[in-house]
């Protein structure tokens, strides 16, 4: 039995040309705990909104700056690492050939390497389990 | 993903998300606009009557932070109407509403299509609308042609 799916997300515009999609563990997603923590709590919740806002332009082929946009490189992943940024708020994702683009889960800027680090090995789960 | 239309509500009543979504926008526009004109930055400068310094900060930081009317100015050199709209938050969310459900059953409607091709414990009988299992994406992927046609490289 799967551990991993995916589900369309329902926290970014569904308008998107690429679709976003949010990684689930056990049919609960992990970006979503992580959106409830900080959209609850309130100080970072703009910046959430702002961080999501770059994933659906990104998503829609725009071009972004990348003090809000970047791929991170050199990850021995299938595929591209991105993180999308606002003031404190990071938003992991990855872009899969034919699904789109994949959320891993947020984390805050303080958290940063040990973010990175978490997703990519969540990624690499997630397609060590689909071959 | 039961409570995510409010936390979707609270996420577009954030005044962050609409201010980076004007400011990737423009960024985007300008950057198209160089690009087809083949524009350096002191081009640009002079184009957008703003000083240099101003266009480093936006081509490297995105910060735009400029008056509603130099915004406006701006997007109409870089050949772009800005066309605002004030739309009513309840109607806006019940589009949104609209569309997830499209989305959802567009994507249940793939799921029996190939079901047949599925092993019998795949356990498609437990999945949830718009949940894909891992083993599954593959055959399932093959429908989306939208995603695929814009797969892209950045």
């Amino acid at each position: 039995m799967s551990n991993y799916s995916l589900i369309l997300s329902e926290h970014v515009s569904q308008a998107t040309k690429i679709k976003v999609w949010e990684l689930c563990v056990d049919k609960e997603s992990i970006l979503e705990s992580f959106v409830k923590q900080v959209m609850d709590e309130g100080t970072y919740s703009n910046d959430l909104a702002g961080a999501i806002r770059y994933v659906e332009l990104a998503a829609d082929l725009r071009m972004l700056p990348k003090t809000r946009f970047r791929e991170i490189k050199d990850q021995d992943i299938n595929g591209k690492l991105f993180e999308a940024k606002k003031g404190s708020i990071r938003i992991y994702h990855f872009h899969e050939t034919g699904t789109g683009r994949i959320i891993v889960l947020g984390g805050f800027k303080n958290n940063q390497t040990k973010d990175i680090k978490a997703a990519v090995k969540r990624i690499k789960d997630f397609q060590d389990e689909k071959q | 993903m039961k409570n995510n239309n409010k936390y979707r509500e609270k996420i577009l009543n954030s005044p962050a998300y609409w201010v980076e979504g004007i400011n990737g926008l423009l960024y985007d526009a300008i950057l198209t606009y160089m690009e087809k004109h083949d524009m350096k930055r002191k081009d640009l400068a002079k184009h957008l009557d703003v000083s240099k310094g101003r266009i480093s900060q936006i081509l490297n930081s995105g910060e735009i932070n400029f008056s509603l009317e130099k915004i406006i100015e701006i997007a109409l050199k870089v050949d772009k109407y800005p066309n605002f709209l004030f739309e009513d938050k309840s109607l806006f969310l019940e589009k949104e509403r609209q569309l997830n459900t499209m989305n959802k059953l567009f994507f249940i409607y793939n799921i029996n299509e190939v079901s047949n091709q599925l092993p019998i414990s795949s356990g498609l009988d437990s999945i949830e609308p718009g949940t894909i299992r891992v083993g599954q994406t593959k055959v399932i992927s093959g429908s989306f042609c939208v995603t695929d046609e814009y797969d892209f490289s950045i």
